[in-house]
């Protein structure tokens, strides 16, 4: 009868619907999670604060250049996002490395935990704060009596420790959470609501590669501080060993193929994140952005981790009142591999990228 | 809870011969949370093949003396059987019509009535078309696939007294089936449900405002007091079958109604309605 | 077709139902429009409605962003559908059972009001990365609507509905799918409506906290590059997957709750009825309708 035929309908249905929601509990598209300790393969998980991006352009040239593939390496991408610690990835094994605020490394430590940086890409700060170039404003000292937006309740403590090094006080300046939302700070700046913006490297270009003028007036030190050094946890170190030095070497080769040939970086980001091309303005000034914040104080040691600047961020935490007490820094930092993942030959490398333009043209 | 078959096979038992058919009420008394009586010392007897109309004020109990009766709600005190079995659970030897028909509408005029079978999970085809009879004989034919939103309240009620009649029962107890129709449809109905009577020879308790339909319908009229309700009067309705309506013109039928009348005003003290009692003269 | 259905879908009928929403369009355009004219609004802020449609069509018309398309839809689906699983699973205890209603409902109502935003990351933190995290999130805010309306469709079940199928002698098991489930099928759909879309802001909720790819991942690298009228694209993108979304929903419901539409019910009843024709005329059965009662409405 019909209302047999409906019953086996709604059963139909609810068996569907089963299946999918178990489908959904196992899924996982091709970023899984923590899948720690496969020895076959040399695979890496690594954490990003942001979903694929020409800011961390070393990760897609390598992967297109082929030099993953050359260190027998897999390297599979975790995006984790500014409000999750990049730490807790670390914690909870759903990363075997991590790139992480120093701040976020230093604070770890203070609570016991073992973090280590073990390679440091960018040598110059991603954080700061900028004025509209035609404002009255040279310096951080400026900003007292003034109203500052900031990106996030996260960098009060930034500001805090820039103004407290310039010996100005927290009282004598007045701050506004406005967000990362470009045309947003844009037309703050416009009607002179804020005079200052705490912010992101990535906010700045893309500003001014719209049209807003700025003038970066954070304080020499704090901006030498690393923008996204790599963390592990030292078991993890000892496992994958191996994996991890091949991840990093073949992040190296592409991180110096970016400072030498900007035009195969360009193609290969154009390629691979279009939708950070929508506006050409932004997306070449987004490209130097990234190149330039990679530059490394030393072209022979990429990644290196310099223990002074470190000293600095742990003064600037300690100074926000973040940190209660200090701790050593050296024991944060651990270079023994910066060595092995230098030791490529720079001409092959860059051979390899001109080869690759010639096949690509 | 009476399984299905068991109270199917107690039937056959012991409902043999002479009980079958048979309503019978033993001084039931039935009290509500909260105090409140609602029947007072009922008793009352319906023979096989019997029409019993009750009528009373609001509020007198026959509803819940019908509910009582249909095993749906428990009684406080005495006894009641049907077919000879006494009465604790709803049952499958009794069937019931409301003053809503309750038709389900994600099912047509046809599935609702073969419900019963459906439940019973006999819903073959000579049930099918055992539906479609009775369909045809409540005046439906033409109308057997046909959702209940698309029918009329009257139509609806038939289709609720086919499905009634689907359970193929001896026993039939009727709550103001047709209180929600206007009265021309309630007068149609009324005819329905006396050629439904007429052909399947079913005992059948009615329950009504209505006088004048109790009358009608009936062969015997039992009038209730107001709460907490007791028989205040039985009247015997001698009009011979099959009915039709033109008798109600008649100057004895009038009597009656007036005679019922009388009843709802005056308590009684005890209630009147056993068999054996002598019948009252007009 | 049949002549019903035929003119249901005539040029006619379409242009009707459609001139009121569109005229609305055009007046919305126009206001948009002179907003802009008249300095009320930034152009940074929001652009020309043709600087949104040509981004739109060029987007569209692109490869890359089928594939952000793509994983929203999955997340949405497959959150919506684990968040109504879910809200079945526990609302067909709790609306059997007074105990296990007591037991699930302050949890249920705390789970709703806690802000989805803040647990979030958490989420994110125990599901891990890949589609889990968003399908999870999507599945959590999807579950109330879903289970507080199946609840109520099986607690309102009509009463005397419920005394027929005992005077009947229905078991527990027929009575709850013969009579429950059809009949909280209306208020239970309403609620899956709701959780539909619902289920869409929650997977773009996640994405925007961590995600590889996806609609909301792609309004926030438009928003950050100030590629404005791009960013608006993506959220028409979104808007007309969430009406995607509805429409099925409503239509699932048409086909399943058929007993509330007109048109619907008459259908199938013009179905019945032919194939109850076809098959008395293969069995060549006797009883033929009575004459003088055939087709009377009363």
């Amino acid at each position: 009868m019909q209302v047999f035929r409906k019953r086996n309908r709604i059963a139909l249905a609810l068996v569907a619907v089963a299946v999918l929601a178990l489908a959904a509990c196992g899924d996982d598209d091709d970023s899984g999670g923590g899948d720690q300790a496969s020895q076959g393969g040399g695979e890496v998980v690594y954490a990003l604060p942001t979903p694929p991006s020409q800011l961390f352009y070393p990760a897609l040239v390598a992967e297109e250049l082929g030099f993953f593939e050359e260190e027998n390496v897999q390297p599979d991408l975790a995006p984790a996002a500014e409000e999750i610690s990049a730490t807790a990835f670390l914690d909870n094994g759903d990363a075997d490395v991590s790139f992480a605020d120093v701040d976020e490394i230093i604070l770890a430590r203070s609570k016991g935990g073992e973090h280590q940086a073990i390679f440091s890409p960018q040598h110059t700060n991603t954080a700061g704060i900028v004025v509209p170039r035609n404002s009255d404003i040279q310096d951080i000292n400026g900003v007292a009596g003034q109203r500052v937006g900031l990106e996030s309740e996260e960098s009060t403590r930034f500001l805090d420790a820039m103004l407290d090094a310039a010996g100005v006080s927290k009282d004598d300046v007045d701050t506004a959470v406005v967000g990362t939302s470009g045309p947003l700070v844009a037309k703050l700046f416009e009607d002179d609501e804020i005079q200052a913006y705490v912010g992101n490297a990535s906010d700045f270009t893309a500003l001014e590669a719209n049209g807003v003028p700025l003038r970066n007036i954070t304080p020499e030190d704090v901006g030498r501080i690393d923008g996204n050094p790599l963390a592990t946890l030292p078991d993890t170190l000892q496992e994958k060993r191996g994996a991890i030095v091949g991840f990093l070497r073949a992040w190296a080769k592409a991180q110096h193929v970016g400072q030498v040939n900007r035009e195969v970086v360009e193609a290969i980001v154009r390629e691979k994140v279009p939708a950070e091309w929508r506006n050409e303005a932004s997306g070449e000034a987004a490209l130097d952005l990234a190149i330039e914040l990679m530059k490394p104080d030393d072209p022979e040691r990429i990644g290196d981790l310099r223990p002074d600047v470190w000293a600095t961020g742990q003064d600037v935490l300690s100074r926000a009142g973040v940190l209660e007490e200090t701790v050593d820094v050296k024991p944060a930092l651990n270079d023994e591999l910066i060595e092995e993942i230098n030791d490529f030959d720079r001409a092959e490398v860059e051979q390899a990228a001109e080869q690759w333009a010639q096949e690509n043209n | 809870m009476h399984k299905r078959r068991g109270a199917l096979a107690e039937r056959g038992a012991a409902g043999a011969g002479g009980e079958r058919g048979r309503i019978t009420v033993a001084d039931a008394i039935k009290e509500f949370e909260g105090g409140v009586l609602a029947l007072d010392r009922v008793s009352l007897d319906a023979r096989a093949g019997e029409f019993v109309s009750v009528v009373g004020p609001s509020g007198c109990g026959k509803s819940t003396l019908l509910r009582l009766i249909a095993g749906l709600i428990p009684l406080t005190a005495g006894t009641i059987s049907v077919n000879g079995v006494e009465v604790t659970d709803p049952r499958q030897d009794v069937a019931l019509m409301f003053q809503r028909p309750t038709l389900l509408p994600w099912r047509t005029a046809l599935q609702n009535a073969l419900l019963p079978s459906t439940l019973q999970r006999r819903a073959d085809s000579a049930a099918e078309r055992q539906a479609y009879e009775l369909l045809d004989l409540v005046g439906l034919s033409g109308f057997e696939h046909t959702y209940p939103r698309h029918l009329s309240g009257g139509m609806q009620q038939r289709v609720a007294l086919a499905r009634l009649l689907m359970v193929g029962v001896e026993v039939l107890l009727l709550d103001e089936p047709f209180a929600a129709v206007d009265q021309l449809t309630r007068e149609r109905l009324n005819v329905e449900l006396l050629k439904v009577h007429e052909r399947t020879s079913a005992t059948a308790l009615l329950v009504t405002h209505n006088i004048a339909e109790a009358v009608l319908l009936a062969d015997r009229v039992i009038v209730m007091t107001p709460r907490p309700g007791r028989i205040a009067d039985v009247l015997n309705v001698p009009f011979e079958r099959p009915r039709v309506a033109e008798m109600a013109a008649e100057s004895e039928f009038q009597e009656l109604v007036l005679r019922a009348h009388q009843g709802l005003q005056g308590p009684g003290d005890e209630d009147v309605a056993r068999e054996d009692r002598s019948v009252h003269e007009s | 077709m049949s002549r019903n259905a035929r003119s249901r879908l005539s040029p006619i009928r379409i242009a009707r139902r459609l001139w009121p929403p569109l005229f609305f369009l055009a007046l919305l355009i126009a206001l948009w429009e002179l907003a802009l004219a008249l300095d009320w609004v930034a152009e940074t802020i929001l652009p020309h409605p043709i600087d949104i449609a040509e981004s739109f069509v060029d987007l569209i018309t692109s490869d890359f962003v089928w594939d952000d398309i793509g994983a929203t839809l999955w997340e949405t689906v497959a959150g919506f559908a684990l968040g109504s699983a879910l809200g079945l699973a526990l609302a067909i205890p709790s609306g059997l059972s007074p105990i296990m209603r007591q037991m699930l409902g302050p949890y249920a109502v705390a789970l709703q009001v806690t802000p989805r935003i803040a647990i979030a990351p958490l989420i994110i933190a125990w599901a891990g990365f890949g589609y889990s995290s968003k399908i999870w999130i999507a599945a959590i805010i999807a579950f109330f609507p879903v289970y507080v309306n199946a609840l109520t469709g099986i607690l309102t079940v009509d009463e005397e509905a419920r005394e027929m199928f005992r005077s009947l002698g229905a078991s527990r098991w027929q009575t709850f799918m013969r009579l429950m489930v059809p009949s909280s099928l209306p208020v239970l759909f309403a609620g899956l409506k709701t959780a539909a879309g619902l289920s869409l802001v929650g997977a773009v909720v996640g994405e925007f906290i961590s995600a590889e790819r996806g609609l909301g991942v792609l309004v926030q690298q438009f928003s950050s590059q100030l590629a404005i009228a791009d960013a608006f694209a993506v959220i028409l993108m979104l808007m007309i997957l969430g009406l995607i979304l509805y429409g099925v929903m409503e239509w699932l419901e048409r086909t399943t709750v058929f007993w509330l539409h007109d048109g619907r019910l008459a259908a199938r009843t013009r179905r019945r009825a032919a194939r109850a024709r076809r098959k008395l005329a293969r069995q060549d059965v006797a009883s033929e309708p009575h004459p003088t009662l055939a087709g009377r409405k009363l």
